[in-house]
C-alpha cells in the first residue's frame, strides 16, 4: 500500500518549516490550537488529491509573503509496480531510509520511492509535478497521470458526511459495490404517482384565487387558462439517483444521525471502499462521538493492527485518543516562538512513557505540565487556582497549565515522560526522601522546574510548619470532619500529648506543636485526597497565605509565578530545548 | 514448444536456421510483464521491429534497443548512481557500459528491474564485447535471460577484449537449444544445400578444411586464375551465369579490404553495384569538396562525384560541355549537357541536384553506386532547403539511412561484414582465400539458391 514516507512543508499558512516522517499506521497529532496541525492534513490532501481544482489566495501564505512561493513534497513509499516503470517514472526515482532520509536516486539497502511537489507562487496558479533534483537541473516537470492521482488520492473524513448516506453521484455507496441504482423508471413512476395522488387537493385552499384567474382568463381571451387547475409541477416533482437514500428500520433518514454517528458509519463504508485510497485524514477524530465509540473508530481506522492497513492521520484534541493510541502513534505539534519551524516530536521513545500516557492522558494535550507527587498536591494547587481565580488571577487552565498525578513513585519518571516530549514541565514533591543525585541530573538536563519543601517535610508538615497562626485550628477542624474528631485527636495526642485540643491558643503555636500536627496530619493521611486538599487550598491556604511565612510561602509563590509565567498558547520557552526525533 | 518454456542460457542459431522466427514465436505467446529485447544495431532494432509487427505480436509484449542505447538510457535516468555523465553529442560508449554495469551490478535498482520487464533475451551475442558480456551478466542476475547468437559469426573485430564462446559465454549461459533446421533453404527448395552448410560447421568450428568439391550440386567451385584479367573474365562470366536465372537475387562477397577493390568490380561489371558501408566515407568526402568548391571547380567536383557512382559518363560529358562551350554542336546539348553548362553562370547547390537527379532519370546508365547517389540527391535537397551546408546535410541523410536501412540491390557486392545478415537466393565468393573459419561460414550461408566460390585450392579455409 503506498504511503507518505516523508511531508516537507515550507512557507505554508502558519507553517514556517516542517520536515516529518510520519509511522506507517495511524499518526495521532496532538498540540495546542493553530499550531498547524490541520494545515499538515490540508497540505497532504492537496497535494495528492486527485483532482487539481484547489485555490489559493495570499492567506495561504506564511505571513502572507508573497514574494518566496510555497512548497510542498510529498514522498511516497511502497510504490505499486506501475510507478517502477522505468521509462516513465526512472528520472524520478529516489531511495528513502528511515535513518538518512530522502537521497535523490536510490541507494542499497533503501527504498525505492517518488516525491510530488505543489508549488505556489505569487500568482496564486498552483503546479504540481513530479520531483527530483536531477529532474529539476534538467527543467524537467511531470504531473502524475489522472489514473494514479486516483489510486494515491486520500480519503477526508470531515465534517459533513450527510452524501455518503445517499445515492448522489460522488457517495462511498457507489465505489463499495460495483453497481448503481437504475432506478429511473421507478423513479419516474414515484413521481407521476405523487402528481396522481396530489391531484387537485389544493384546489379547497386556493379556490378564490383559482376563479379569479379563470374569469381574467376569460376576459383578456386566453382559452387555455379558462379551466385552470391547480396541480403538482412536473419539474418540482422529479427524482435523481441522489434521492434514493439510506433510512433506519424506522423510515428515518440515516442522514439525520448525529454527526458522530454518521462519521462513524460512513468511515466504516470508506474502509470497505478504500482499496482504492491507502491514506486517511481525518480532523478532529472524536467529533460527535462518546468514548466508547471513538475508541470503536480508532480500531476501524486500523490503530490496534499489528500491520497497519492504511496510513492515517488524525487531529485531536480527546484525551480518549491519547489514551488509546500508544506513544509510538501520537505526535505532539511544537512551535519554536522565534522561528515558527513546526516540529512533530513523537510522544514515545520508552515503553515507560506509555504508562504516563494512560495515565496522565489529559495533561499531554496542554502545553504546560505540572507534575505533583500525589493527591495532595494536586487537590492543593487546585484550590489555589479557584481561590486566585477569584482573586482575579488567570486560572490555570487559561495559562495552559494542566496537573498530572504522580502517584509518589511514579513522579520522576512522568516528569522526564513530559520534559523529554518536549512539554514544559515542573514537578511538585515532597521532601521527605531524597532524590539522588542521578535522577536530580536527569531532571535537570530535561528542563523540569522542581518545586519542594525544606527537608524533610511533607506538604502536610511544610503547611502546619509555616502557615499562619490563625490557619491551623480550620485545618484541624476540618480533619476531623473528614476523617473522624476521635481518631485526629488520638493522632495529635499520640505525638504531643500536651497539646491544647481547643485550637484557641492566641499566642500561636510553637515550633514542637506545628511539627507534631504535620506529623500526625502525614501520618493520618488527613488531606490526602484531591477532593480534601482542594477544599484545604481554596478557603484554607489560599486566604492565609498572606499570613504565612518560610518555606511555604515561596514555593507556593514560585508555583504561582510558574503557572503565570507560562508562555501564550502555541508556543514555547526559549528555554526549551528539545531534539525532535523522527523514528 | 516456446523458447521461454527452455530455462535460462544460450541458443546456438547457425544462419538461416530460423533464429528470428525463434524470437518473434516466443514473444507471441508471452504473458506477463514486457521482454526486454537487446540487439546490437539500431537497423537491427528496426528489422526485428518491423517484423514483430508483421506478425501481429502486441507493441506491449516486449521493449526493443540496442545494448549501448539502453545502457545509456539507465545511466541517464540515474545519473548519480552511474557516476558518469556523457557531455555534449560525443558519447563515451565504455564509459557508458561500465557506468551501467557497476549500477546493475549494485544490485539497488533490482525492484525497478523486476517491475519492468518480465524476461530478458539478447541476439547476436556473438557480437557483445566484453563489456557487454558483463552487463547482460548482471541484468541475467535479476531477469531469466536467453541469450542468442552462432560463434561462427562472430566476424565483427574488437580494440577492446571479446568474450570467448565456450570459455566465457556458455559458463554463464549454457546451452539450452540448437536450432538445426535450414528453413531458408527448405523453403527455397534447397534442403541439401542447406544441410550441407550446417553440416560443415563441424568441422569450421574445429577448425578443420571443407573440401568444395565435395558439395552438393548447387555448390560450384571454380580455381582462381593467377592472372588479374583472366580472374576478371572468370568472375564476370560467373554474374552473367547467374543473370540469366528467374529470381536472380545475388549477393557478391569481395574482399574485406581494400573497399577500392569491390567499387572497381561494381563499376567494371554491368548490372552490379556496391553495398555502401554504414559510415559512408567518401560521400561525406565528396560533399564536402562540393560544398568547399566555387564556380566551374564546383562543376568539376560533381563530375568526379559521378564517376564515382556512374561508370563511364564523367570523362564524355566533360568533354562534351568542352565542346558546346566553344560552339553549338551535333548532336545539340542534352538537358543534362545544358544543366552543367548554366554552371558558367551560378554555381548553387539546387543546380548540382538538378544534374545528378537528371544523370539518374537518364537510361542506359550503369550506376552502380546507386545508394551513395540517392543519399547524395536527399543531401543536396535537404541543404537548399534549409541553407546548410553540404557536408552536415550529408551527415544527416546518413544518419537517417543508419536507422532506416538500406535498400538491397538486385545484384550488389559487399563484404562479410557489410552482408552479415542479409539474404539471396545467388551468391558469388570473389576469394575464399584470405577468409577465416568464420568469414567463410558467414559467405557461404547468404544463399538460398546457388554459390559459386572462387578459389585457389578446393580445401578451405
Amino acid at each position: 500500500m503506498p504511503l507518505i514516507r516523508q511531508l516537507k512543508i515550507e512557507r505554508f499558512r502558519g507553517i514556517r518549516h516542517l520536515e516529518w516522517s510520519p509511522g506507517s499506521g495511524i499518526n495521532g497529532l496532538i498540540g495546542p490550537g493553530d499550531s498547524g496541525k490541520s494545515s499538515v492534513l490540508d497540505a497532504i490532501d492537496l497535494v495528492l488529491s486527485a483532482r487539481r481544482s484547489a485555490t489559493f489566495t495570499d492567506a495561504d501564505f506564511h505571513g502572507l509573503d508573497t514574494a518566496r512561493d510555497i512548497l510542498i513534497d510529498v514522498t511516497i513509499g511502497d510504490l505499486p509496480a506501475s510507478l517502477l516503470d522505468l521509462d516513465r517514472y526512472g528520472f524520478f526515482h529516489r531511495g528513502w531510509d528511515s535513518d538518512i532520509g530522502v537521497t535523490d536516486e536510490p541507494e542499497a539497502g533503501s527504498e525505492i520511492v517518488v516525491s510530488i511537489r505543489l508549488t505556489i507562487g505569487a500568482d496564486l496558479d498552483p503546479k504540481w509535478t513530479l520531483f527530483s533534483e536531477r529532474a529539476e537541473a534538467d527543467d524537467c516537470l511531470r504531473d502524475l497521470p489522472f489514473a494514479e492521482r486516483v489510486r494515491l488520492a486520500p480519503t477526508r473524513l470531515g465534517a459533513f458526511a450527510g452524501h455518503h448516506l445517499a445515492w448522489g453521484v460522488r457517495s462511498v455507496l457507489n465505489r463499495i459495490a460495483e453497481v448503481r441504482p437504475a432506478a429511473g423508471a421507478a423513479l419516474a413512476d414515484a413521481a407521476r404517482q405523487a402528481r396522481a395522488a396530489f391531484g387537485d387537493a389544493a384546489a379547497a385552499e386556493v379556490a378564490d384565487t383559482i376563479a379569479m384567474v379563470r374569469d381574467v382568463a376569460g376576459q383578456v381571451g386566453v382559452a387555455g387558462a379558462e379551466e385552470a387547475e391547480a396541480l403538482l409541477d412536473a419539474h418540482g416533482v422529479s427524482f435523481g439517483a441522489g434521492a434514493i437514500a439510506l433510512h433506519d428500520g424506522d423510515g428515518v433518514p440515516l442522514r439525520n444521525l448525529g454527526l458522530g454517528s454518521s462519521r462513524l458509519l460512513v468511515a466504516g463504508l470508506q474502509a470497505l471502499a478504500g482499496n482504492t485510497s491507502p491514506i486517511t485524514l481525518v480532523d478532529e477524530l472524536e467529533h460527535g462521538l462518546e468514548p466508547f465509540r471513538i475508541i470503536r473508530l480508532l480500531h476501524q481506522l486500523g490503530a490496534k493492527d499489528a500491520v497497519p492497513p492504511r496510513q492515517v492521520f488524525v487531529t485531536t484534541h480527546s484525551p480518549v485518543v491519547v489514551r488509546e493510541l500508544s506513544a509510538q502513534q501520537l505526535w505532539r505539534a511544537r512551535r519554536d516562538p522565534d522561528a515558527p519551524d513546526l516540529s512533530l516530536i513523537k510522544l514515545g521513545r520508552n515503553p515507560a512513557d506509555q504508562g504516563t500516557l494512560r495515565t496522565c492522558a489529559d495533561a499531554f494535550l496542554a502545553p504546560s505540565v505540572l507534575v505533583c507527587e500525589g493527591a495532595t498536591e494536586v487537590g492543593l494547587i487546585r484550590g489555589l487556582d479557584l481561590y486566585w481565580t477569584d482573586q482575579g488571577d488567570r486560572p490555570m487552565g487559561s495559562c495552559g497549565v494542566a496537573t498530572a498525578d504522580g502517584t509518589g513513585s511514579n513522579m520522576l519518571q512522568r516528569a522526564l515522560s513530559f520534559a523529554q516530549a518536549g512539554y514544559r514541565t515542573g514537578l511538585w514533591h515532597d521532601s521527605d526522601k531524597e532524590l539522588d543525585a542521578e535522577e536530580l541530573r536527569a531532571l535537570e538536563e530535561a528542563g523540569v522546574m522542581r518545586f519542594f519543601w525544606d527537608e524533610p517535610n511533607t506538604t502536610e508538615m511544610q503547611i502546619f510548619a509555616s502557615i499562619a497562626d490563625d490557619a491551623i485550628r480550620p485545618l484541624v477542624e476540618l480533619a476531623r470532619e473528614w476523617n473522624g474528631e476521635e481518631s485526629v485527636n488520638g493522632q495529635i495526642r499520640a505525638r504531643k500529648a500536651d497539646l491544647d485540643l481547643a485550637f484557641d491558643d492566641p499566642l500561636g503555636y510553637d515550633l514542637a506543636e506545628r511539627s507534631a500536627l504535620g506529623a500526625a496530619a502525614t501520618k493520618g493521611k488527613w488531606f490526602k485526597t484531591v477532593s480534601y486538599a482542594e477544599t484545604i487550598g481554596r478557603d484554607v491556604l489560599g486566604p492565609h497565605l498572606a499570613g504565612s511565612g518560610g518555606r511555604l510561602v515561596q514555593t507556593v509563590e514560585e508555583l504561582r509565578a510558574w503557572i503565570l509565567n507560562a508562555p501564550e498558547d502555541g508556543e514555547e520557552d526559549a528555554g526549551d530545548d528539545v531534539e525532535p526525533e523522527y523514528l | 514448444m516456446s523458447l521461454f518454456d527452455l530455462p535460462p542460457g544460450a541458443v546456438v542459431a547457425p544462419a538461416g536456421c530460423g533464429k528470428t522466427q525463434t524470437i518473434v514465436d516466443a514473444l507471441a505467446g508471452h504473458d506477463g510483464l514486457p521482454v526486454l529485447v537487446l540487439t546490437h544495431t539500431n537497423a537491427g532494432v528496426t528489422a526485428l521491429r518491423t517484423r514483430l509487427a508483421r506478425s501481429g505480436v502486441p507493441a506491449d509484449r516486449y521493449r526493443l534497443a540496442t545494448i549501448d542505447g539502453w545502457a545509456l538510457k539507465l545511466i541517464t535516468l540515474y545519473p548519480g548512481l552511474a557516476g558518469h555523465r556523457n557531455v555534449g553529442s560525443a558519447i563515451d560508449y565504455p564509459g557508458t557500459q561500465d557506468a551501467a554495469v557497476a549500477v546493475l551490478e549494485s544490485g539497488v535498482l533490482a525492484p525497478v528491474l523486476r517491475a519492468n520487464y518480465g524476461r530478458l533475451v539478447v541476439d547476436e551475442y556473438q557480437d557483445c564485447s566484453a563489456r557487454q558480456h558483463r552487463l547482460v551478466r548482471a541484468l541475467a542476475a535479476e531477469l531469466p535471460c536467453h541469450v542468442l547468437g552462432d560463434p561462427l559469426q562472430c566476424i565483427f573485430d574488437f580494440n577492446g577484449a571479446r568474450p570467448d564462446w565456450d570459455g566465457d559465454v556458455i559458463p554463464a549461459f549454457p546451452t539450452v537449444l540448437e536450432l538445426d533446421v535450414p528453413h531458408r533453404w527448405v523453403n527455397a527448395g534447397q534442403p541439401e544445400l542447406g544441410q550441407w552448410i550446417l553440416d560443415v560447421r563441424a568441422e569450421l568450428l574445429r577448425g578443420a578444411q571443407i573440401d568444395l568439391r565435395t558439395a552438393p550440386p548447387a555448390v560450384c567451385w571454380i580455381q582462381l586464375p593467377d592472372d588479374q584479367a583472366d580472374r576478371q573474365r572468370e568472375r564476370a562470366a560467373a554474374v552473367a551465369a547467374v543473370r540469366g536465372r528467374a529470381g536472380a537475387g545475388l549477393l557478391i562477397i569481395g574482399d574485406a579490404r581494400p573497399v577500392k577493390s569491390r567499387i572497381d568490380f561494381a563499376r567494371a561489371t554491368t548490372g552490379v553495384q556496391v553495398i555502401e558501408p554504414v559510415d559512408m566515407s567518401d560521400l561525406i568526402t565528396a560533399a564536402g569538396e562540393i560544398e568547399a568548391a566555387a564556380g566551374v571547380d564546383r562543376l568539376n567536383a560533381t563530375l568526379r562525384f559521378v564517376s564515382q557512382v556512374i561508370a563511364g559518363v564523367a570523362n564524355p560529358l566533360a568533354q562534351r560541355i568542352n565542346a558546346l562551350r566553344r560552339g553549338p554542336q551535333d548532336p545539340p546539348a542534352s538537358d543534362v549537357e545544358r544543366t552543367c553548362i548554366r554552371f558558367f553562370a551560378e554555381d548553387g547547390l539546387a543546380l548540382v541536384r538538378d544534374i545528378l537527379e537528371e544523370l539518374r532519370a537518364t537510361a542506359g546508365l550503369h550506376v552502380y553506386r546507386p545508394h551513395m547517389l540517392a543519399v547524395m540527391i536527399a543531401a543536396l535537397s535537404r541543404a537548399t532547403a534549409r541553407g546548410i551546408d553540404l557536408r552536415t546535410a550529408a551527415i544527416a541523410e546518413r544518419e537517417v539511412q543508419r536507422i532506416k536501412g538500406r535498400p538491397l540491390p538486385a545484384r550488389g557486392i559487399g563484404s562479410t561484414l557489410l552482408l552479415k545478415g542479409l539474404e539471396g537466393e545467388h551468391a558469388i565468393i570473389l576469394d575464399a582465400d584470405p577468409m577465416t573459419a568464420q568469414h567463410l561460414y558467414v559467405a557461404i550461408s547468404r544463399a538460398s539458391t546457388s554459390l559459386t566460390v572462387f578459389s585457389t585450392d578446393p580445401r578451405v579455409p
